[in-house]
Formats: structure tokens, sequence, C-alpha cells
């Protein structure tokens, strides 16, 4: 007998992790083809400034007497003409510039590829043996398995598909921003890339590819995607932020997203995702994840002293435990979880890791989120009147802070437009679009004007100047 | 036995000269308060002249000894408040107030623009607050606490604004015009034959009004710096007790409490009423207002007042972007914010530094921004 089926699955396997390894260079070999494409409206546009400045050139000729009036008017002609066409083509330049910019965020600088996807493949190609395949087949499973869903996320992507709210190919762009309200955790820097699929994770993943899952595919949905960063984070961490079960890490990662992000988190978990009816003292996940993430709103909004945040967080508080009741759940397991001793400790321990201080002591710092509240109810109110121009996003940030936290509190203001302080406040359902698709365009802003990193730094530093 | 009714007729007479001689003075004076404060000079030397004059020509020996003694004593009045004037020009040029005068003219100025109402006279410092009616001179009592103490003006605006507010009112098919806050202050005084009601009216609606207009800063200015609890409960002929003026600040903050700065108005109003009552029990003195039926109705009648469509239109609005302002240091702030908004700002970011940064460098980011707010009209 010889190992022929060990052989086989063993040489298949590293076939496809060497693929694995190249799979950067396929995304971009796609968009090389594209890419001379891509520059023509750049260039025609070019062409025809010149043949623009040459009739204005001719026409500003003193013509002999003599000269027929027909050159004349046809100068005038080519110039409405070749203004027309201008004007077109800059429109045209524009867009392409955004496809660019997708594109490019698509294939430059993945962290994620580069330094897990690959870097785990190769290491895997060259450990793989036929003597441990059995044992490693499982971490082969999984690295394909992330292979799989970036090499679709980065189709659909580039799609460009859209619905009503905007182009859902938008979402994902500003879903690969996202890890940047968490600044650096545990002293890292992160680049991820935020792809479509049937549901989010939930669990640390080998790449570190965040999936948003189907059929949230909304600017709602959106900090659903903290939850999977912070099992990222959790991961990377673990000799700070250690766990002993799923539970716990589960908990964790909702209080970590919960004081990163904000009311967004808790409106997303509590009003699209978590199941009011899994809510019971049999089951003890579900009421201890929603109690935290509770407990996380309740506890920034004291630490900031923000009444309007605690009017919110209260309401949030009694919808969640309303439905708990009327969906067949028990809402007093929901009490007692919002009171057990694991929770309040993950929370502090995700606020110590966050740089938030000791919140087991009686001075310490609330999330930045919840010390510029007054911003984002400014900000919600002006999402819900249609005044989203006036979101001075950029202004603000230099003054008080990163660039990138006008994302989060985007995203902040977008949920408080939808869920009001009260009842009564709530945005009315058919202005939820033009909502969520003002969000994104300001979003798209923000990530456009921040260029990430560099001009978060530049930003830094000339407050820090100032 | 002299008559007695020429000895009166002479006195009459002997005053009406001597006030005629005054008012000469006072005429030859005030152009003279240009070459102090020209910005002064230009907004009343002529409208004080035009009221000298018309007191001069009263005073002619045709009128009866009743005539002429009523006019004596608007004379005097008008002395007194050219006086004040003089006075508050001098103060003004010597800098006395720090160009807090100057701030508060321009912000009640921008409050009759938004208000559609008549300008004020001018603002001045004096020894203590006061609205002259004839010449409309508001005088601000030094020291005036910087730019903390500018919500003050709002208060001695409402006096103003309580003598010049009217309205058209058909009653029994006549249309006629009212002043409706001057009438409900006076109504109550005369009906209980107790002018006092009326003083209190006037002072509970400027207290309304500062209130509604310059939101949290006025109560905060009036609990943290002019307020003594010690008096919670201490009547006077013209004001009534501090515990019924907060009441009524309060409760016109309540009117504030409305869509999105509702949440931040209501808490701001609710920890004010806690620390005054705190201020006062320390003080060993009843926080309470006792109940007094006449001037209670009366209060709710001036409540009802601030309804107006003119008041509402500088109705403070803005709490929301001054908790914005706050959330940096103040000396980076920027963008179009209204004086009410700066100041308001100003108490947060005081309130939030405790002892970070001192109170007169939160004060001078503060006059910043106001001199921003003024200057964008």
């Amino acid at each position: 007998m010889t190992d022929l089926v060990l052989a086989t699955r063993v040489f298949v396997a590293k076939q496809n992790l060497e693929r694995l390894q190249n799979l950067q260079d396929m995304v971009s070999r796609r968009y090389e083809r594209v890419s001379a494409f891509l520059e023509l409206p750049e260039s025609l546009k070019q062409q025809v400034s010149d043949l623009y400045r040459q009739v204005l050139a001719l026409k500003a000729l003193d013509l002999p007497d003599g000269t027929p009036k027909e050159l004349a008017d046809g100068l005038q002609q080519m110039d409405v003409d070749l203004r027309a066409i201008r004007d077109d083509l800059e429109k045209r330049v524009k867009r392409v510039r955004r496809l660019r910019e997708e594109f490019e965020s698509l294939t430059n600088d993945r962290q994620d590829v580069d330094q897990f996807l690959v870097k785990a493949a190769e290491e895997l190609h060259r450990t793989l043996t036929v003597e441990n395949y059995w044992k490693q087949r499982k971490r082969c499973d999984a690295l394909f398995s992330e292979y799989v869903d970036y090499l679709r996320g980065v189709a659909i992507r580039s799609t460009a598909f859209g619905d009503q709210e905007g182009l859902v190919s938008d979402l994902f762009v500003l879903a690969d921003s996202l890890p940047a309200l968490w600044g650096r955790p545990g002293g890292r820097t992160w680049k991820s890339l935020a792809v479509p699929s049937r549901v989010e994770q939930n669990e640390p993943t080998q790449a570190s590819v965040l999936r948003i899952g189907f059929p949230e595919w909304t600017i709602w949905a959106l900090p659903l995607l903290q939850h999977e960063f912070a099992h990222v984070v959790v991961e990377k961490n673990k000799g700070e932020l250690a766990v002993v079960s799923r539970t716990e890490r589960a908990i964790l990662a909702d209080a970590l997203a919960g004081l990163v992000t904000g009311p967004a988190y808790a409106c997303a978990q509590l009003l699209l995702r978590l199941d009011p009816t899994a809510v019971t003292k049999a089951n003890a996940l579900t009421a201890l994840r929603s109690a935290t993430i509770l407990e996380t709103m309740r506890r920034s909004a004291e630490a900031a002293n923000d009444p309007a945040l605690t009017v919110l967080v209260t309401r949030l508080g009694e919808e969640w435990s309303s439905v708990i009741a009327s969906a067949g759940g028990d809402a007093a397991a929901l009490d007692a979880a919002r009171a057990a001793p694991e929770v309040a400790s993950q929370i502090e321990r995700a606020a110590a890791f966050l740089g938030l201080g000791d919140w087991t002591a009686a001075d310490h710092l609330a999330p930045r989120w919840a010390e510029r509240w007054a911003t984002v109810v400014e900000w919600a109110s002006k999402l819900t009147n249609g005044d989203p121009d006036e979101i001075g996003s950029g202004d603000a940030d230099n003054r008080n802070g990163r660039l990138s936290e006008a994302l989060g509190l985007l995203l902040d203001a977008a949920w408080l437009a939808r869920v009001g302080p009260t009842p009564g406040a709530d945005v009315s359902q058919d202005r939820l679009d033009t909502v969520a698709a003002n969000t994104v365009a300001r979003m798209r802003e923000v990530v456009r004007a921040s260029g990430h990193e560099a001009v978060i730094n530049a930003v830094t530093t000339r407050t820090a100047r100032s | 036995m002299a008559d007695c009714g020429s000895v009166l007729s002479d006195q009459v007479r002997l005053r009406a000269s001597a006030t005629k001689r005054a008012l000469e003075r006072a005429c030859d004076a005030i152009p003279r308060v240009s070459e102090l404060d020209p910005a002064l000079g230009d907004r009343l030397v002529v409208r004080l002249q035009l009221l000298v004059r018309d007191i001069q020509d009263g005073l002619s020996d045709d009128n009866s000894a009743e005539a002429t003694a009523e006019l004596v004593d608007r004379g005097n009045d008008l002395i007194g408040e050219t006086l004040a004037f003089v006075s508050g020009a001098a103060a003004r040029h010597f800098n006395l107030d720090e160009g807090i005068t100057s701030l508060a003219l321009a912000w009640l100025d921008q409050l009759s623009g938004a208000a559609d109402l008549e300008q004020v006279g001018v603002v001045i410092p004096a020894s203590t607050e006061f609205t002259g009616m004839l010449t409309q001179v508001i005088r601000l009592r030094l020291p005036i606490d910087g730019i903390w103490g500018l919500p003050v003006a709002v208060h001695e605006y409402g006096h103003f604004v309580a003598s010049k507010l009217v309205r058209r009112e058909e009653r029994h098919g006549i249309t006629r015009t009212v002043v409706p806050i001057e009438e409900l202050a006076y109504q109550a005084g005369a009906e209980a034959d107790f002018p006092r009601l009326y003083w209190h009216g006037h002072e509970l609606f400027a207290d309304a009004l500062a209130a509604a207009t310059a939101g949290p800063a006025y109560v905060r200015y009036c609990i943290h710096h002019r307020f003594e609890p010690a008096a919670a409960q201490e009547i006077t002929a013209t004001h009534p007790e501090p515990a019924r003026r907060i009441r009524i600040q309060l409760r016109a903050l309540e009117l504030l409490a409305t869509g999105a700065q509702a949440p931040y108005i209501e808490d701001e109003a609710s920890k004010l009423d806690d620390l005054w009552h705190a201020m006062a029990r320390e003080a060993g003195r009843d926080p309470e207002v006792r109940p007094e039926p006449l001037l209670d109705n009366l209060e709710e009648q001036l409540l009802g007042c601030l309804d107006d469509y003119r008041l509402v239109r500088i109705r403070y609005t803005d709490q929301v972007n001054a908790r914005v302002l706050a959330e940096g240091p103040l000396d980076q702030a920027h963008g179009p914010v209204t004086v009410a908004t700066a100041l308001n700002a100003g108490w947060v970011r005081r309130l939030k530094d405790a002892g970070d940064k001192s109170r007169d460098d939160i004060a001078a980011d503060c006059e910043r921004l106001i001199r921003e707010a003024l200057n964008s009209d």
C-alpha cells in the first residue's frame, strides 16, 4: 500500500495554497486590464481642452474684412460644441476617478491579504506534510474558505451594483474604513476588506476578512461589522484580552464594539439582529450579549454625563425589554443579566483595553462618541431635515479629534435620526432612505477626504500644534 | 396767614423754574457726551434733546398747577436719566465696563431686529440696574462680572419690551392697541390696590424673557453670581423674592425644552433647581415659593406672554450647538453662533473644565465668540 490518498490530498492542498499566495497578483491583474480603459476619459479631456484652446485663440484673432461669415459662425459653433464635450468628459472623469478609488481600495495595501491570508498560506505550504495533513486540514479549509470569500467579495464589490439607498459597493468601502474607528488596538494599525456574505462570521478568522451578512447590506447594518472586528481584536490581543469561553468572547466583543461605536452598534444589534425570543434563563448567551450592549451604553452615557444620550439609552433598554416580553422571551432574564458581574467585568476590561481608564473607579473617561453626543444630535437633525451638506465633519474634527471619528459619529447620527430619544421623534418610514443616502454620501466624503492614515495623521499633528 | 393755594402754586412755579434751568444745562451738556463716547452721542443726543425741549416747552405759565407738577416730575426723571447717561458715558470712556455695555447694546439691537421691535436707546454702566422709560437707556450695574453678566442686559431689555410690545385687539367691535404686559401688571396691581404687584410683575416678566432668550446662561448667572440664597424669601417694594424669580426663570426654560435640545434643557433646569434648593437650604432658608394667589396668577399670565410671535422669534433654541461648541476648548471653536449660544457654551465649558482652565480664560474665549456673533450681521 502507498499513501496515495494522502499524497494526492497534500498535493492538491499545496497547489491551492500556491494559488492563494498569488491572490493579490491575480486581483491586481484583473484591474491592470481595465486600467488603460479607465484612463481614456482623462486623456480625451486633455485633447479636447487643447482643441478648445486653439479655437479660442482663433476666435481672438482680428479677422480681415471680407472673411466669410460662415468661418466666424463655424468657430462659434466649435466653441460651444467643444465646451459641451469637455464638460461631459469632466463628469465622466469624476465617475472614473471614483471607480479607480474603489478598485484601488480592493487592491492596494491590503494588510488582510498580505499579512494574514498570504503569509498564512506560505507558512502552511512550507509546513504541510503527509504526516500532519489530517491535523492541518481544518486550517487549510478555513484558509480556502476565506480565499473564496475574498474573491467573491472582490467580484461582487467591483460590479458596483446598487439599490435605492445608493451603491452597495459604497457600503463596502465604508465598511473597509470602520476599523479606523479603533485607532491602534493593541498597538496595531489595521486595514481590512469587508466582503458580502450570507451571514457574519462572528468568530476570529485567519485573514481577518470581515463579512457583512445579507440581507442587511445597508448603512443600518454596518455597525454589526464592529462585532466581527472586535473578535479579530480579541484574537490578536490574547494576552490582554484572554477569554475562557465562547460566551465570554462574545460579550467582550460586544463591549468593545459598543465602546468604539456607540448606540449605532446597540441599535443594529438590538433592532436588527439579536433574537428577543432567545433571551431566556436557559439560553444565557443572548441575554448576556444584549445586557452587555445595554450596560455598555448606560455606563458610557453616565461617564459622559450627557442627558440626551441617557434618554436614548433608556429608551433602547425599555424597547428591548418590551419586545422580549411580547415575543415570548424572559425579560427577567435580561434584568438578571444586566446585573451579572461577568457583564460588568467584560465592560471594564474592554474600557481599560481601549484606554478609557479604570471603569471600576469613579473617575474615568467616556468614549469619544459619548463625549461628542451633542454633535451626533446636531448631525442627526441635519440628516433628517435634508441639510447634510451643513455637516462640518472636517471642521468639527480638526477642532475636536481625529477625522476618522466622524465616521462613527455619522453612523450614530443616522441611527439617532431613525430611532429618536422618544417614539414621537422617530423618523418616518418614508424618510429612512433619504437619511441612509445622506449618511452614505457624507461618510464617503469623510473617507475620501481622509485618505485614511495620511490625512488623519496630518489632522492630528495640526490639532496638536494648535 | 398766607393763602395755602397760592403757596402751593408758588412752589410749583419755583420747582418748574429750577427744572427748566437744570434742563437747559442738560441740553448744553448732552451734546458733549459725543466727545466722551461718539457711539453713545450718535445714538441718543438728538432723542434726549427732543425730550428736554418737549418738557421745557410744556413748562409754560399757561398750564394748570397740576399739569405743571406732572411735567416737573417728568423733567426731574429726565434730569436723573441724563445724569446717569452722562456718567455712564464717562464710565464707558474710561472703560470701567471693559466694553461689556457695548456688547450688550449690540446684542439687544440684534434681538430687536429679530423680533421686529424698537431698539433701546443705549446701554451704559451705572451703580444700579435700571431701564429708563423716558430715554430708553438701559443701565447695567458695575461690576458687571464680564460676559457672564451679559444676560442681565436681556433682563433689563425685558422691562423695555414690556412697555413696547403692543398688539391690536378687538373688543366689543372696537379695535384698539394694547400693551399686554403693562396692562396685566397694572391690572393685577390696581385690583388689589397694591402697586407692588405691578413692579413685581415687571420683574417677573423680565426674568422670564431673559431666561427664554438667553437660555440657561441667565439662570446660571443669577444662581452662581447674583442671587443671595440667604435672601431667598426677601421681598422688596420693587422686587419679588429670589425664590419666586428662580421659579419663573425655570418655568421659562421649560418652554425651551422642545425638539433635539429638550433633554439638555430639562437636565439643565433640573440641575439648576437642585442647586438653588441646596444653596438656600444651606443658608437656612426655605427655597420653596410661598403661595400668593394674585402674584401666582399674574406669573402664569406673564409666562403666556412669552408666546407672542415676536418673542418666540428670539427664543433660545441652540443648546445642542452650545454643547457642540463646548465639546472642545472654546479657543478653537468657530462657526456661526449667536450670543446666547456662545454664553451657554461658555457655561457648559466652565462647569466641565472645573479648574483645568480659569473662568477668566473661558470668559475670554467666550467673548471672542460673542464678538464674532455680533460682527456677523
